[in-house]
């Protein structure tokens, strides 16, 4: 058991005048995902975490958070040398290693007005500890274990140092509406996007019958893990049906997919504006499909009024497998319940649409009223 | 909107006064029947009883009756334990999977087994049957009723020609489709060994029975205690034993299934009426067990409708329950050898014993429906 948890945030340090902005938003997202156990303070470009009970769990959910880079139970002590290199020995009999272990001490002082400076801690705090524990050796180029001492008000002793997310809080990148169905990729690109601080609103594009009841809760378990990443908003279920419907009934089958997709564009513009989205985030990656070939991507683009971020443009396939493995996604998305468009995918869809092509079917469809009456019935999950 | 439950070849709601016996073999009969002492005692009493009465309704003797944990279980116990190494098995290439994979299995280990084909309504080929058959043959397995179309087989004629052809073969006839439905006898009908599963019926799930005519012949699949005659350890499931012993004093008088057939023809001749595409998959009218109507709608995806019809809360399934998550067409309708379009849009209503005229009005008025708007939005697909 620790005292607390020291956190320590990247990129965000390097945000001037924002930085007390980032700050607020991070400890905003640290309470969100803790469920607001525990106590959280700050002092100078660190946080510090208290927890009430599971310290594993806390730090398990603290890898979550983005915008933290180290995460380490640590020991608060009094600025005395006896309790420092106490704290230090407790914490490495705490640890299990092997007969022979090389370590060295490393000291931040940022308090100056402590009597030894950074060299002298180390100095003095190794000699005990190589008292202390005979099986130890120093070893100042790479070691196995690093005793990190941080002299502030306080002085903090650490061993652990668990790596954070990284990236930015959400919350800071501004608001983007994230089309969400459940396969492997769009999940991914929600979580991407997280991670460069976008208050993500995930969209869901739900066509019963067309598509099975159980891929819709296959949709909120993906969701669940998002918000383990930080997502703050709910679910917005978009009953596509009704626009579905039309377009079997008045498109030709080989564009159906793309006008399926241009149409849920559509969908998103009208959600942007009524919510004050800036983004649209997209799981697409060049080439992985049909609707997925520049000229494709080019005729949904066209559309978007505000920019359409696909954070996975650009890796292969088996590149976003590992990540949604990473994340936690990976396990929901392969189950076997399609998602929006699988049931009545043409054989042979149109890979390079003309979008003059595509704008002559369009005419003949009358689809506006459909698209706003289904956003406004959306039914927030 | 009150649902109308047409999936009884899946499964059956458990009789209320099953559902009694089985609380109270949980609770206040909570004994094991091994335990020397009078709560053990009255729990073997009770599973005594449970056992002549499954005996008593296919007309067998009390032990020739091996309880287990279902049909799954039972074909595999027949199967497995009934079979010899090397030498020779028929079987049909509709059968449940747990006929099937076990038979697989045994072809790994270097078994010859030979899959019949059926024709277009499903019954398998006699003179086929006759030519695979040798002297060698040591084992036959062919379902009575075939649970996604409901075609009956010839049994009796099955059994006539391996005997003649095939002295030495055992054989087993999955009866999980039969029981309760039509009549079942084996004084008349001469099987070595013969399955049946309770929830099919109104008791509970995960409980069932095998039939062996000569116990002395089974080699048990489970290693252990050496409860019910050795054939089958681990503690007796008694609440699901009980439960089934109950559900057969409930199982319907013979009139009560064929006005259960009435019913489901004049089911079907009302959906004919309004939908003349409607094409009838397996035996012809009067033939099929009276439980099981296989309906395709040429073109139309069975998933799509099945799902298009748990909206208007009318339960079906498409294929078997058990398939319907793989993406692909029923290998028991592939076998049926119909074109592509027919077996893609096949749908099985399968009937409760208590399905009544009024229910037919409701259904088929929803069903209509259902199809009636497919119909319009997949006109062209």
């Amino acid at each position: 058991m620790s005292d607390l948890i020291l956190l320590r945030y990247g990129e965000l340090g390097l945000k001037g005048h924002n930085r007390s902005f980032f700050i607020k938003k991070l400890k905003e997202n640290i309470r969100r995902i803790l469920d607001g156990k525990g106590q959280l303070t700050s002092a100078h470009g660190r946080l510090f975490f208290h927890p009430d009970g599971n310290e594993r769990e806390a730090v398990e959910k603290l890898q979550r958070v983005f915008g933290l880079v180290g995460i380490s139970p640590a020991r608060e002590v009094h600025l005395d040398m006896e309790e420092i290199a106490a704290a230090a020995e407790n914490l490495i009999s705490g640890m299990n290693m092997g007969t022979q272990t090389t370590f060295k001490v490393e000291t931040r002082r940022s308090n100056k007005s402590f009597y030894l400076n950074s060299m002298e801690i180390n100095r003095d705090l190794g000699a005990k500890l190589l008292k202390t524990f005979p099986h130890l050796k120093v070893d100042v180029h790479k070691p196995k274990l690093k005793v990190r001492v941080e002299i502030r008000s306080k002085a903090f002793v650490y061993i652990d140092d668990k790596p954070g997310p990284g990236g930015l809080p959400v919350g800071t990148g501004g608001r983007g509406i994230l089309m969400l169905s459940g396969g492997i990729d769009s999940p991914v690109a929600g979580w991407m996007m997280l991670k460069r601080g976008i208050d993500v609103l995930p969209m869901h594009f739900s066509s019963h019958p067309y598509t099975n009841e159980r891929s819709l809760e296959k949709v909120k378990e993906l969701v669940k893990i998002l918000q383990k990443w930080g997502l703050k908003r709910p679910l917005y279920n978009v009953n596509f049906t009704p626009i579905q419907e039309e377009l079997i009934r008045e498109a030709p089958g080989d564009y159906l997919t793309i006008l399926m997709r241009r149409m849920m564009i559509r969908l998103a513009n009208i959600q942007a504006k009524k919510s004050g989205e800036k983004s649209i985030i997209t799981g697409e990656s060049l080439g992985q499909v049909a609707s997925q070939t520049i000229e494709s991507l080019h005729s949904t683009g066209v559309l978007a009024e505000s920019p359409i971020l696909r954070p996975l443009i650009g890796l292969d396939k088996q590149e976003i497998i590992n990540r949604a493995q990473e994340i936690g996604t990976y396990d929901i998305s392969i189950q076997p319940f399609e998602d929006c468009c699988q049931v009545f995918v043409p054989t042979h869809p149109v890979t390079r649409p003309e979008l003059t092509d595509i704008e002559k079917i369009e005419e003949k469809l009358d689809l506006d009223q459909k698209l706003l009456e289904a956003i406004e019935n959306a039914e927030k999950i | 909107m009150e649902g109308i439950y047409l999936d009884a070849a899946a499964t059956t709601p458990v009789k209320p006064e099953v559902a009694e016996a089985v609380k109270k073999m949980m609770t206040a009969e909570f004994g094991n029947p091994s335990s020397l002492h009078g709560l053990g005692v009255k729990a073997e009493k009770e599973v005594k009883k449970a056992r002549t009465r499954v005996a008593k309704s296919i007309k067998a003797r009390e032990n020739q009756i091996i309880f287990a944990s279902g049909g799954t279980e039972a074909n595999n116990l027949a199967l497995s334990g009934l079979n010899k190494p090397g030498g020779h098995s028929v079987t049909a290439q509709i059968e449940h999977p747990s006929v099937l994979e076990v038979f697989r299995e045994l072809e790994r280990q270097g078994q010859e087994v030979d899959y019949l084909g059926v024709d277009s309504c499903g019954y398998i080929n006699l003179t086929e049957l006759e030519k695979k058959l040798t002297l060698d043959t040591r084992l036959i397995s062919i379902a009575m009723v075939n649970n996604e179309i409901g075609t009956i087989q010839k049994l009796e004629e099955i059994i006539k020609i391996t005997r003649e052809k095939a002295p030495q073969a055992l054989i087993h006839t999955d009866a999980v489709q039969a029981w309760g439905r039509i009549p079942l006898d084996v004084q008349k009908l001469r099987v070595d060994a013969l399955t049946l599963s309770a929830h099919k019926m109104g008791g509970p799930k995960g409980v069932g029975a095998l039939f062996i005519r000569r116990p002395e012949l089974l080699k048990p699949l489970l290693q252990g205690g050496g409860q019910e005659d050795g054939l089958r350890s681990g503690t007796e499931n008694t609440p699901g034993i009980v439960g089934m012993g109950i559900a057969v004093t409930l199982l319907p008088p013979r009139g009560k299934m064929s006005s259960l057939e009435k019913v489901k023809e004049s089911f079907y001749k009302e959906l004919k009426k309004q939908l003349p595409k409607l094409k009838r998959v397996g035996p012809e009218e009067g033939e099929g067990v009276p439980h099981i109507l296989n309906l395709s709608f040429p073109g139309f995806p069975a998933q799509v409708l099945v799902q298009a019809l748990s909206e208007e809360g009318v339960f079906v399934s498409a294929g078997s329950a058990c398939s319907t998550r793989k993406e692909e067409v029923s290998y028991v309708l592939k076998a049926l050898g119909l074109q592509e379009k027919v077996l893609r849009g096949a749908v099985r209503f399968s009937f409760p014993e208590d399905f009544s005229d009024e229910g037919i009005q409701e259904a088929s008025r929803r069903v209509i429906n259902v199809f009636k708007r497919m119909e319009k939005v997949m006109g062209n697909v």
